[in-house]
């Protein structure tokens, strides 16, 4: 980093089904407290770049949601950028954000995620984006994930139950989470006596569908006045961001890229696995924390799926529920993972170092790119 | 996906594409090879018998990733009511739709 950068403050909306509005009004609906409650930076503003997936579908409006979401926020003429990256729309948009600060050309950045799932009628799971004859015939992200877990029990000779325990975990975490979708306890026998989706996985293993927002204001810390400096902020260390590969020979018990992100962010902050106390990662399907939980390097291979099983287990993974209990309403996931842990290396003295992973789109065997953050308390 | 030979229908090969330069093989069509760069890249054939990678099963079908000859993995359909496990051998063949399917 050049610059000493700041997610400096966050909002997210209680992610649901929201009948009485639309995407670009449930992002005004998140921004407008953030402008509110800091309003020096508010005219400061240089970009507003917004991670979307689905707005396209959801709203017709495959372009511009940056510039709508400006406009009726009052943010005339400041720089706007839509970015699209499957699942980690929101996470590309806050790197969007940081590269802008990091590079001088912004002081002031706004990252914004929204989607309106429940408008492009997938309430139920999600649906890929049908490039290949595979999706004709039923291929979906919970078969890939569904071919996954199958593989990677068989290889670490772990049972049903390993991957249920993530479920139940994350939504004891989310408990305390207001803006989380589910929150009411589960048990393992609740997570397997649930409709089978694609073996292994049943319908408690995957995350549901959502309509939500969340947002970020973004500094470089050395624009900020004396009266600015904010306990709320936490720091920018790394970042890293990897693609796919070599889909016909993937080995479905982990994700390369997800390590290669990782590694990138974990070098550009000069830290590695066993200094991160709290990580949001992506658990769409319980399968995949429990390989991220690999990838990421905090367990080693084959045994992942006992981090979860470990009330004591460091790092802390998906505090806020995951999108397993919030859902997930893809651009705003990478919001509230920011979200989440900004809260807690702000509030808890235990946490001084935080790790966001996550991955979007499917290439039939493997998932298309991956996005990673390291996130320090000041 | 896959264009279609006479082979095929009787089951016994799949298309792959089979760079020309340093011979990687690959289910996926492309235009330059990812190992050594080459711009040449040729049809050919793999038998079309593998071993169950991975399985899964929804309501209304089955799907597997079968491991071919040359590490090749591919995503084959199967019923719903197929009986897989992981390490089965399964023989493999192409509709014209562009999906495999594993055959009972």
């Amino acid at each position: 980093m050049n610059r000493e950068i700041l997610i400096y403050d966050s909002e997210v909306c209680a992610f649901g089904i929201h009948t009485d509005h639309g995407g670009i009004e449930c992002a005004v609906q998140t921004l407008l407290p953030l402008l509110r409650r800091n309003p020096t930076l508010a005219g400061r503003v240089d970009l507003v770049a917004a991670g979307t997936a689905r707005m396209g579908r959801a709203e017709g409006r495959e372009n511009g949601v940056a510039q709508s979401i400006s406009e009726q926020a009052g943010l005339d003429g400041v720089a706007g950028l839509d970015v699209r990256a499957y699942c980690a729309s929101g996470n590309m948009a806050v790197n969007e954000a940081i590269a802008a600060l990091d590079a001088g050309r912004a002081d002031v950045a706004i990252a914004v995620g929204v989607e309106h799932l429940s408008t492009t009628g997938e309430k139920g799971p999600l649906q890929p984006e049908a490039v290949g004859p595979e999706n004709a015939v039923g291929f979906s992200p919970p078969v890939f994930y569904g071919l996954c877990a199958s593989r990677y029990l068989y290889e670490a000779g772990a049972p049903p139950e390993a991957l249920a325990e993530v479920a139940v975990k994350n939504r004891r975490q989310a408990r305390t989470n207001p803006h989380a979708r589910f929150r009411e306890a589960l048990t393992v026998d609740d997570v397997l006596a649930s409709k089978t989706i694609a073996t292994p996985l049943t319908l408690l293993q995957c995350c549901p569908p959502a309509d939500g927002a969340g947002a970020a204001i973004l500094v470089a810390a050395d624009a900020l006045t004396r009266e600015e400096r904010s306990d709320a902020s936490v720091r920018v260390l790394g970042l890293g961001t990897a693609s796919g590969s070599r889909f016909d020979r993937a080995p479905l018990t982990t994700f390369p890229e997800d390590t290669a992100s990782a590694t990138q962010a974990f070098e550009e902050a000069g830290v590695g696995p066993s200094d991160i106390d709290v990580a949001e990662v992506h658990d769409a399907f319980t399968i995949n924390e429990v390989i991220a939980v690999e990838d990421l390097g905090f367990r080693p291979r084959g045994e992942g799926w006992r981090h979860a099983l470990d009330p004591r287990a460091r790092p802390v993974v998906n505090p806020s529920g995951g999108l397993l209990s919030r859902g997930h309403p893809l651009g705003a996931t990478g919001l509230a993972q920011f979200d989440s842990v900004r809260r807690r290396l702000t509030e808890s003295r235990d946490a001084r170092l935080g790790l966001i992973s996550e991955a979007g789109g499917l290439q039939v065997l493997g998932q298309v790119l991956s996005t990673c953050a390291v996130l320090a308390a000041r | 996906m896959m264009s279609v030979t006479v082979d095929e229908i009787a089951g016994t090969v799949l298309s792959i594409w089979r760079c020309s330069a340093c011979g990687t093989a690959s289910s996926r069509k492309r235009r330059r090879c990812p190992s050594c760069g080459a711009d040449s890249i040729a049809a050919d054939t793999i038998p079309a018998v593998g071993t169950v990678y991975a399985f899964t099963r929804t309501a209304e079908a089955a799907f597997l990733v079968a491991e071919l000859a040359e590490g090749l993995r591919v995503l084959a359909l199967a019923p719903s009511t197929a009986v897989l496990a992981i390490g089965d051998e399964v023989s493999l063949a192409a509709g014209d739709d562009g999906v495999i399917r594993a055959m009972p």
